[in-house]
């Protein structure tokens, strides 16, 4: 389990993390959202251990990963800009991560760039940018640490192998004790493959949540209701965070389960009730404006 | 975690990460050692016995004493390995892949120091074998001779530590490669910038200052900054020996090593890309180094294009100041629109360096009139100008160390008297600058004739030593050299004869008043009985007639002398040629102590400047109990033609004008040929009047009137003297003369 506490880190004059605390569980997909310069990878840089936190500390299972290789031994970093070695070929880099990640799976790693069609013999500079990103996941994936942290690594995939990756994060997550955290400026990228949720924006987490746990809560209502009265009565009884009128087509984001809501608008006789599920985007987009932020704007 | 196998593993990756590097180094120092040394080697004799010659520095094939290339080449190479080891540091994507792996800074640094400092050993080492089979292979190698190559390999690599680890501290300080550079520049010369900067701005304002040779911030400098040292170490002859330089060498290594280990372990991952790496640093940084070297360009500018006075140091620092804050700013932002966002500092940089130029202009210190309280003082010398041409020592060419250039009295308040008189000048005006000085009043009244420049050492009671230079009246000095030579001591010391060991002079040579000189055919004891004569002679003679008389004649010793080889590593014949250390014909020629190595392994070197004065009864009449009679007199049938050059000041005073009168062969050359005008000076009254004279019996009334012209025991250092250039029959010689 990773644990933040109060972590906070400024440079110059930009307050890249203010004051974090969450905690992020083990054997689940963690996504990590936000703007650009929300402070995603700052926070992924803290949790690796390659930046040290202005104020507070990372924990993971219990102990401060900064300057612990024992901690850090049991994370992989995975930059937004991958590094490789002048002039390396795959095979050169997969045994550079062999001698500093002693679980790495040279088996699998080997299936999977066959399975993936890279070469392994080709110089990695020759590769295509998203080329270069799988073999980042790979040699990630394949270095068998706990926690494998991805800084906006989706980003640039076709989504062919971005469903192919998921489909190997999901069966690493069954074999092995295995959390990895992706960062993304894209809601639709991890919406169906994260299991919890983080927010950031300006430095700060807005909320962390299991994702069913934010779908359950929030829900999209569709009705129309005849008598003005009637309606004035459903509205007022109602948490609404958002709300939208067509005509007499009344369009509301509500709190609340979906059989609550249903059953609630039945009691004010409507002509027309239908609840409809909300994308990951439009809870967020409302979650956040009911908190004060307008976020609309930049979370593409 | 990563195992102890695996640290091995990283080094040795890294060093395949930098295969290049590797390649290059290998190449370069195999072309730069056993090459080099195999072709100079060839190219100089296929003799063995001449190539035996090459034993005595062999060795500097190692470390750069025999080739400036390799000195040039380690630096470049420390350099390389520095940079490229530690430059990971200053990219994001490549810092986040090594912070990110599962290692300890320290163990980083480990691996990459580690995996640098093999890229140039194995090399290096394998070179030095190689340079040693070579010299085995011409027959020049003995063990002992391996033994010092390998001491010498030992320097090189203790140099070439010096370079790295600046480099790698530099980098600690810096967030990208390029500041990196910058910052291995400016902490290399540091130290000496900084040290050498005082003597010389008190040098350029102040009037009475002397410059001591090796003074404490000058041998500092060359201690303290890893560059001088670097090359020191390097272009020295056995410099291993050297004890104190290999102490300051590894103290620095051992210093810049640890503080960038310390650093390190706080160097913030943030700062990659950033010009330099700690918050606080850049505006520190940017006044530590502006403040130096922007005085430093001033005085090199200055001197550069022989600006006279001070306000042009004053100006051009104040304009490289701000020039200098704009470009630091410049380079930690990269942007013209940040040129003043630090400008506090940049503020508090000019502030200084406007602050120090006026304490030194306008002497807030009190420095030119600064006088040592007369009961603080144990004892004093003085060393007027004149001193180093008419006093030659042989500890001067004997010695490692450098002599005391004072003879120091304790007759304190004879000299305290004359420093006072000194200082009173300095108020006045009179100052050893301005004494020679053609735009000053003083010389165009013709005052300067009375004065002469002397310098004075200070020893005080703490033992501490204070040097002054001044302008003191002749007649003063000559007065007080009088009263200072009446102790015997006093004599011996000032004399350089009483500082020959007699039984070391392996020939005596006598010049008189035809100058070339003559070896005086003398047993030892002869040479000895001789030299005693002379000795008792300078110990009787009035100090006041060395002032006024013009000497009969000039002792010329040579004198044998074993050298200190392990100590020698000075070797002033040595010259740098198309960068190669040679003997270079021209310096040796030029030098006027001959120096040489004879069969018996002694080096044996001359002095000369042994004035025989008319008064000298003991040594002209032991010369001429051996034979020999001093010539005092020219024979006219001797000279073939003389040029007279006289002053201004004795044409207007008619002062030749009987003489000239009675010549049947006079030319006025400045009348007669326009070309020769050039002599003249600007100031009509004191142009010098040149005659040509061929005449036989013009040249023996000439004769009388033609002396040696010596340095003076004081010279006054006036311009109006009068001299005759006699050019003789016998192998067409030409020598000036005094006309008196």
């Amino acid at each position: 389990m990773i644990e933040l506490k109060t972590l906070d880190k400024t440079f110059q004059m930009i307050h890249a993390s203010d004051h974090i605390t969450a905690t992020i569980p083990d054997g689940m997909v963690f996504g990590l959202i936000g703007s650009n310069g929300a402070g995603k990878s700052t926070l992924l840089r803290m949790i690796s251990g390659i930046l040290k936190p202005d104020e507070g500390e990372v924990l993971i299972d219990g102990e401060s990963v900064f300057e612990n290789p024992s901690v850090k031994s049991q994370i992989c970093f995975l930059s937004d800009t991958p590094y490789f070695f002048p002039n390396a070929d795959i095979q050169q880099m997969r045994n550079y991560y062999m001698l500093c990640y002693p679980s790495f799976n040279r088996k699998l790693f080997d299936s999977l760039t066959d399975r993936f069609n890279l070469d392994p013999k080709r110089k990695i500079s020759s590769f295509s940018k998203g080329m270069k990103k799988q073999v980042s996941i790979l040699l990630g994936l394949c270095s068998g640490t706990k926690y494998l942290l991805c800084d906006e690594t989706f980003d640039g995939l076709d989504p062919v192998v971005r469903q192919a990756v998921k489909s190997l994060f999901a069966a690493e997550i069954l074999n092995r004790d295995f959390t990895p955290i992706i960062s993304s400026h894209n809601l639709r990228e991890l919406e169906d493959f994260c299991d919890s949720i983080g927010l950031l924006h300006q430095g700060q987490l807005l909320l962390t949540q299991s994702l069913d746990q934010i779908k359950c809560s929030v829900c999209k209502l569709q009705c129309v209701i005849s008598d003005p009265h009637k309606e004035q009565q459903f509205l007022s009884s109602i948490k609404i965070l958002k709300m939208e009128r067509s005509g007499s087509l009344l369009t509301l984001t509500l709190r609340g389960s979906h059989s609550d809501i249903l059953s609630a608008v039945q009691t004010y006789d409507p002509v027309f009730a239908e609840v409809l599920p909300l994308t990951l985007e439009e809870i967020f987009i409302s979650e956040t404006e009911a908190a004060g932020y307008d976020i609309k704007d930049f979370l593409y | 975690m990563i195992s102890k196998i695996s640290y091995i593993k990283l080094i040795r990756e890294d060093i395949r990460h930098r295969g290049w590097l590797a390649a290059l180094s290998g190449v370069l120092l195999f072309l730069s050692m056993p090459v080099y040394t195999l072709i100079y080697l060839d190219s100089y004799s296929e003799d063995p016995e001449v190539l035996k010659e090459f034993a005595d520095t062999f060795s500097g094939f190692i470390n750069g004493y025999n080739s400036a290339f390799l000195i040039i080449l380690i630096g470049i190479l420390a350099f390389a390995v520095g940079i490229s080891g530690f430059q990971f540091m200053h990219k994001k994507e490549k810092l986040d892949f090594y912070h990110g792996l599962a290692l300890k800074r320290h163990q980083l640094f480990a691996i990459s120091y580690l995996a640098g400092l093999f890229l140039f050993l194995i090399p290096y080492i394998v070179c030095t074998v190689l340079t040693i089979l070579v010299g085995a292979v011409k027959g020049i190698m003995t063990l002992s001779l391996a033994g010092e190559c390998f001491l010498t390999m030992g320097t090189g690599i203790l140099a070439f530590l010096l370079i790295y680890h600046t480099c790698i501290f530099a980098g600690m300080l810096t967030g990208r490669s390029v500041t990196m550079f910058l910052g291995t520049l400016v902490i290399g010369v540091y130290p000496s910038l900084v040290l050498t900067l005082l003597p010389s701005l008190r040098d350029a304002f102040f009037q009475t200052t002397y410059n001591v040779h090796d003074s404490i911030p000058e041998k500092l400098s060359e201690y303290l900054s890893p560059f001088p040292l670097f090359i020191r170490m390097l272009e020295q002859n056995n410099s291993y020996s050297n004890v104190f330089m290999i102490t300051a060498a590894l103290v620095l290594i051992v210093l810049l090593l640890a503080a960038s280990i310390m650093l390190y372990r706080i160097y913030p991952s943030e700062s990659a890309g950033n010009a330099l790496a700690f918050k606080f640093t850049p505006p520190v940084f940017k006044v530590l180094i502006s403040i130096p070297t922007a005085v430093f360009i001033s005085l090199l500018v200055k001197s550069f294009i022989g600006a006279s006075g001070t306000k042009w140091i004053i100006i051009l620092s104040m304009l490289a100041i701000v020039l200098l804050c704009g470009l630091i700013e410049f380079i930690y932002w990269q942007d013209l629109k940040m040129l003043l966002k630090g400008w506090r500092s940049s503020v508090i940089a000019i502030g200084f360096v406007a602050v120090l130029l006026a304490v030194f202009q306008f002497d807030f210190t009190g420095y030119d009139t600064y006088l040592p309280k007369e009961k603080k003082i144990a004892r004093i010398g003085t060393l007027p100008d004149s001193f180093a041409s008419y006093f030659w020592y042989p500890e001067d060419y004997t010695s490692e160390d450098d002599r005391e250039s004072f003879v120091l009295s304790d007759d304190v308040d004879v000299l305290y008297n004359l420093a006072q008189s000194g200082i009173e000048n300095v108020k006045k005006g009179i100052t050893p600058n301005t004494l020679y000085s053609s735009q000053t009043s003083m010389q165009t009244d013709k005052d300067s004739d009375n004065y002469i420049c002397a310098a004075f050492c200070f020893e005080l009671e703490s033992g501490k030593k204070v040097y002054r230079n001044y302008c003191v009246s002749y007649n003063e000095t000559l007065e007080a050299f009088t009263k200072l030579c009446q102790k015997e001591d006093y004599r011996k010391e000032l004399f350089p004869i009483f500082h020959v060991e007699k039984e070391n002079v392996s020939s005596v040579s006598l010049q008189d008043i035809y100058i070339t000189p003559e070896e005086l055919l003398l047993t030892a004891e002869q040479r000895t009985e001789l030299l005693s004569a002379y000795e008792k002679d300078v110990l009787n003679t009035d100090i006041r007639k060395l002032g006024s008389e013009v000497p009969i004649g000039e002792f010329s010793l040579t004198i044998r002398h074993v050298p200190n080889k392990e100590t020698n590593t000075n070797q002033p014949f040595h010259s740098w040629v198309n960068g190669t250390r040679e003997w270079n014909a021209a310096v040796n020629t030029a030098f006027p102590v001959t120096s040489s190595e004879d069969e018996t392994n002694y080096k044996t070197f001359s002095i000369g400047s042994l004035y025989i004065y008319e008064d000298y009864e003991n040594t002209l009449s032991c010369l001429e109990k051996y034979g020999y009679k001093i010539k005092r007199l020219i024979r006219a049938e001797d000279i073939d033609s003389v040029t007279l050059y006289l002053s201004g000041d004795s044409m207007k005073n008619k002062k030749w004008n009987d003489l000239l009168a009675s010549f049947s062969s006079a030319k006025d050359e400045n009348n007669s040929d326009p070309d020769k005008a050039a002599y003249e000076q600007s100031d009509e009254k004191d142009a010098t009047s040149m005659f040509t004279i061929t005449a036989p019996e013009d040249f023996r009334l000439l004769a009388e009137h033609l002396y040696l012209n010596p340095s003076d025991f004081l010279d006054r250092g006036g311009t109006s003297r009068d001299y005759a250039e006699v050019t003789f029959k016998k192998e067409n010689n030409t020598f000036t003369y005094l006309l008196k």
